[in-house]
C-alpha cells in the first residue's frame, strides 16, 4: 500500500467516523452512492454483467470509485451470478425480466400464508430452508419434502431425513446447489479481495454488514407488503412476536458481518415502516420497538448502524431520535432536513437527500446549488454526510460528480 | 345522504360486522346489488378518509380486502340471472391503474343481464382493448379507471381505438370513482356510468335491449 493512499484512507476513514460520532470532520464527507450509469457508459461494463460476474462487476465498482473520488465506496455485490442458477423469483434484474439497461427490481409477494406464523416462530431456521427456500428459489421447491431439520439426529433418522433429495425434484435442488455453491464461493472470494484492493487505493468501503429491520424481515421477504399490513389487524400479536423472534438473529448476522469484515457501520434498510404505508401509531406499536432494540445493541457492539430511512419520514423523526447520541447515521431520502438536524442533532449524523430526481433529471448548477443549501443550513456542526437520497440508477454522471467535487470544494468546516 | 349501518362498518373497517351484516342481509332476501351497492359506499368513506391523511395504505389495503371478503357471498347471487347474450362488452381497467373491484362488479352485473363479458384484467394496455375487439366483433368496451392521474391513459386509449378504425364500431362507457361526465367527453368516451346497473342501462340502450 502506497504511503499516499494510506494517508487518504485514513483521512477518509476519519471523516466518515467524525461525522457520525456528531463530531465536525475536516470537511464535509460525500459518497457517490452506487456506481450507477459510469461503468455502462464509460467502460462499457453493462448492466447485466454488473449482477452476473462476479469479476467485471467489482471492477466496474472499483473503476466508478476512481472516477469520483469520494469518501467512501458503495457496492451492489453481483449477486445475480449466485441467484440466476437457484432461480429465485423475488428479484429481477437486466436482461432478466428487466430490460437490458435498467436496475434491479425486488417483487413483492407473499411467501408465508398468515397461518404459518406459529411454524416460523417455533423454528425460524426450518422454517427458512422448507418453506422459504423451496417458494423463493424456483429450483429448491424439492427441499419442500425434507424432513423437519430438527429431527435429523442419530442414524435410524438418515434415510428419512435425506430422502426427499432422491425425488426428481430433490436431484434438481441439489444440481443447482451444486452450481450456486461454486458461484456463491467465488463471489465471497472476490468480495473479501475487492475491499482489500479499494482500500489499498485509499478508499473505505461504505460498509460491508447488514441488518434487517425484524418488521421488515417479516414484511419483505415472508408476508409481503399486503400481507404485513393486513397481519396488523388480523393477528398483531403474531407478528410481533414473529419480529421480536427475528430481533436477536438480525444482530448476530449484523455483528458476525462487522467482524469478519473489520468494517463498523452496518446498513440497515427501512422499507416497511415509512410515512403512508403506515400510521404513526402503527409504527410505534409494530415497527420502531424492534428496530430501535437492533440500533441500540448494534451501538452497544461497538458498531455504527447506517440506516436507509426510504420514502417520506418527517412524522417519524421524534420516535427515531430515542437512541444512543453518536451512533447512528440516518440517511433519508425525502424529508424536511432542517427539521431532521433539529430533531436529530445531538443525537445522530444525518445523511444523504440529493434528490435521486435532481441527479436524474436536473443539471450540475442545479445539483450544486441544492448541495450548498445543505451545507449551508444543515452540515453547520458537522454529524453530516453528504450523498444522494436512494439508488442512483439512472443519475447523470456530469452530476453525481458535481455533488462530489462541489461538497470537497464548498465543504470545509 | 345517511350512512347504512353496513356502509359505517366497512368505512370503520369493522370486518366480522361488516360480513354478518351482509350474510344477514342476504338472508331476509334483500338484493345483491343494493347490498353491493351499501359496500361500495362504504369504500368511499374509506377513500375519504385517506384522502384526508386520516388513513394510510394499510386502511386502504384492508378495507379492499373487507370488501372482498364481505363481498363474495354475492357474487354467485348476481351471477345465476340470465344465460342468453344480448351483445358482448370488453372490459378492463386502464393502463397504470390496478383497481379491480369496481370493474369486476360491472363484469358480473353485465354478465348477468345477459351481456357477454371479455375481462381483460387490470393495468391493460391500449392495445389490448383493440386486439380484444377485433377478435371478437365486440360492440361495447368498457373502461374502469379510479386515478386522475391516468386519465390521459384512458383517453390514449380510446385514441387507439380510433387509430384502429375502431371507434365507430364500438360505444365507449367508462366510469370509476373520480370519473365523471366531464372525464367521458375530455377522454373522448360516448357514456358515463356512475354505477355497474347505469353501466347495464347504456349497455342495453346501445344493444336495442328492453
Ligand atoms: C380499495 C382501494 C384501493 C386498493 C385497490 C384494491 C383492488 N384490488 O382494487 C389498493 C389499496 C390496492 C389501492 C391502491 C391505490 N390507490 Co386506491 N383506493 C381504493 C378505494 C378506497 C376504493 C376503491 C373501490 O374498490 N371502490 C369500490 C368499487 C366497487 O367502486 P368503483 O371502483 O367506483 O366501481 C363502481 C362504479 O364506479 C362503477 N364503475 C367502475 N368502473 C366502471 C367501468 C364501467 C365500464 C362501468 C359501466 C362502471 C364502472 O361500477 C362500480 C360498481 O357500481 C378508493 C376510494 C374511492 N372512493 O373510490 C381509493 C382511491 C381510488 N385510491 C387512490 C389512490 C391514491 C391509490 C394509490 C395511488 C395509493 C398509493 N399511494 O399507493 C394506489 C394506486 C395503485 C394503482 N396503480 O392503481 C385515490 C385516487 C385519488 C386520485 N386523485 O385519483 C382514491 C380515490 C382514494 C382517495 N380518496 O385518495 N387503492
Amino acid at each position: 500500500m502506497s504511503e499516499e493512499s494510506l494517508k487518504l484512507l485514513a483521512e477518509r476513514e476519519k471523516r466518515i467516523n467524525d461525522a457520525i460520532a456528531l463530531r465536525k470532520p475536516d470537511r464535509v464527507p460525500v459518497w457517490h452512492g452506487v456506481p450507477g450509469p459510469y461503468p455502462s457508459e464509460r467502460l462499457g461494463i453493462t448492466r447485466e454483467e454488473q449482477m452476473m460476474d462476479v469479476e467485471r462487476s467489482l471492477e466496474a465498482n472499483f473503476q466508478t470509485a476512481l472516477y469520483y473520488q469520494s469518501d467512501m465506496v458503495e457496492l451492489m455485490p453481483p449477486i445475480g451470478a449466485t441467484l440466476d442458477p437457484l432461480g429465485y423469483r423475488n428479484l429481477k434484474w437486466a436482461g432478466h425480466g428487466l430490460p437490458a439497461n435498467s436496475g434491479w427490481q425486488f417483487v413483492d409477494e407473499e411467501v408465508m400464508k398468515p397461518e404459518e406464523y406459529d411454524e416460523l416462530i417455533y423454528d425460524p431456521s426450518d422454517f427458512m430452508v422448507r418453506k422459504y427456500w423451496s417458494r423463493a428459489y424456483g429450483k429448491l421447491a424439492g427441499l419442500a419434502g425434507l424432513m423437519p431439520l430438527r429431527e435429523g439426529q442419530g442414524y435410524f433418522a438418515a434415510p428419512f431425513a435425506f430422502a426427499a433429495l432422491g425425488t426428481p425434484a430433490g436431484q434438481e435442488a441439489l444440481d443447482a446447489l451444486r452450481v450456486a455453491g461454486a458461484v456463491g464461493l467465488k463471489t465471497v472470494t472476490a468480495l473479501a479481495g475487492h475491499g482489500r484492493r479499494l482500500a489499498e487505493a485509499g478508499f473505505p468501503s461504505s460498509w460491508a454488514a447488514m441488518a434487517q429491520p425484524p418488521f421488515d424481515f417479516v414484511g419483505d421477504f415472508l408476508r409481503g407488503r399486503k400481507g404485513v399490513m393486513l397481519d396488523m389487524y388480523r393477528c398483531p400479536e403474531k407478528l410481533e412476536v414473529a419480529a421480536e423472534k427475528m430481533l436477536p438473529m438480525a444482530i448476530e448476522m449484523a455483528v458476525r458481518g462487522s467482524k469478519m469484515s473489520h468494517n463498523p457501520r452496518v446498513f440497515v434498510a427501512i422499507h416497511g415502516g415509512v410515512e403512508g404505508f403506515m400510521s404513526l401509531d402503527q409504527y410505534k406499536r409494530f415497527y420502531w420497538p424492534t428496530l430501535q432494540r437492533l440500533l441500540v445493541a448494534l451501538a452497544e457492539e461497538g458498531l455504527s448502524p447506517f440506516v436507509l430511512v426510504e420514502g417520506r419520514s418527517n412524522s417519524r423523526l421524534e420516535t427515531m431520535a430515542d437512541i444512543p447520541a453518536g451512533k447512528v447515521c440516518y440517511w433519508f431520502d425525502h424529508v424536511d432536513m432542517r427539521r431532521a438536524k433539529e430533531v436529530l442533532g445531538g443525537k445522530a449524523c444525518i445523511a444523504g437527500n440529493v434528490p435521486v430526481s435532481l441527479l436524474t433529471v436536473g443539471t450540475p448548477d442545479d445539483v450544486r446549488a441544492y448541495c450548498k443549501d445543505l451545507i449551508d443550513n444543515v452540515a453547520v456542526d458537522g454529524g453530516f454526510i453528504m450523498g444522494p437520497s436512494g439508488q442512483t440508477e439512472d443519475v447523470k454522471i456530469e452530476n453525481v460528480k458535481a455533488m462530489v467535487d462541489f461538497t470537497k470544494e464548498y465543504g470545509a468546516y | 345522504m345517511t350512512t347504512s349501518p353496513l356502509a359505517q362498518a366497512v368505512g370503520d373497517l369493522e370486518e366480522e360486522t361488516a360480513v354478518t351484516l351482509v350474510q344477514d342481509k342476504l338472508a331476509k332476501g334483500e338484493a345483491a346489488l343494493s347490498i353491493l351497492e351499501e359496500l361500495q359506499a362504504g369504500m368511499n368513506i374509506v377513500g375519504e378518509r385517506f384522502e384526508e391523511g386520516e388513513y394510510f395504505l394499510s386502511e386502504l389495503i384492508y378495507a379492499a380486502d373487507i370488501f372482498k371478503k364481505a363481498g363474495a357471498p354475492l357474487q354467485e347471487e348476481l351471477k345465476s340471472a340470465t344465460q342468453s347474450s344480448y351483445g358482448t362488452l370488453v372490459l378492463g381497467t386502464v393502463k397504470n391503474d390496478i383497481h379491480d373491484f369496481g370493474k369486476d362488479i360491472v363484469a358480473t352485473v353485465m354478465g348477468s343481464n345477459g351481456i357477454k363479458v371479455i375481462d381483460l384484467g387490470v393495468n391493460v394496455e391500449h392495445q389490448a382493448f383493440v386486439d380484444a375487439v377485433k377478435e371478437s366483433g365486440a360492440t361495447l368496451v368498457g373502461m374502469s379507471c379510479l386515478l386522475t392521474t391516468v386519465f390521459d391513459d384512458m383517453k390514449d386509449a380510446v385514441q387507439t381505438l380510433k387509430d384502429a378504425g375502431l371507434r365507430d364500431q364500438v360505444t365507449v362507457l367508462i366510469g370509476g370513482g373520480p370519473v365523471d361526465q366531464a372525464t367521458a367527453d375530455y377522454v373522448g368516451a360516448d357514456y358515463y356510468c356512475k354505477t355497474a346497473q347505469d353501466g347495464v342501462i347504456a349497455a342495453k340502450k346501445v344493444l336495442g335491449v328492453n
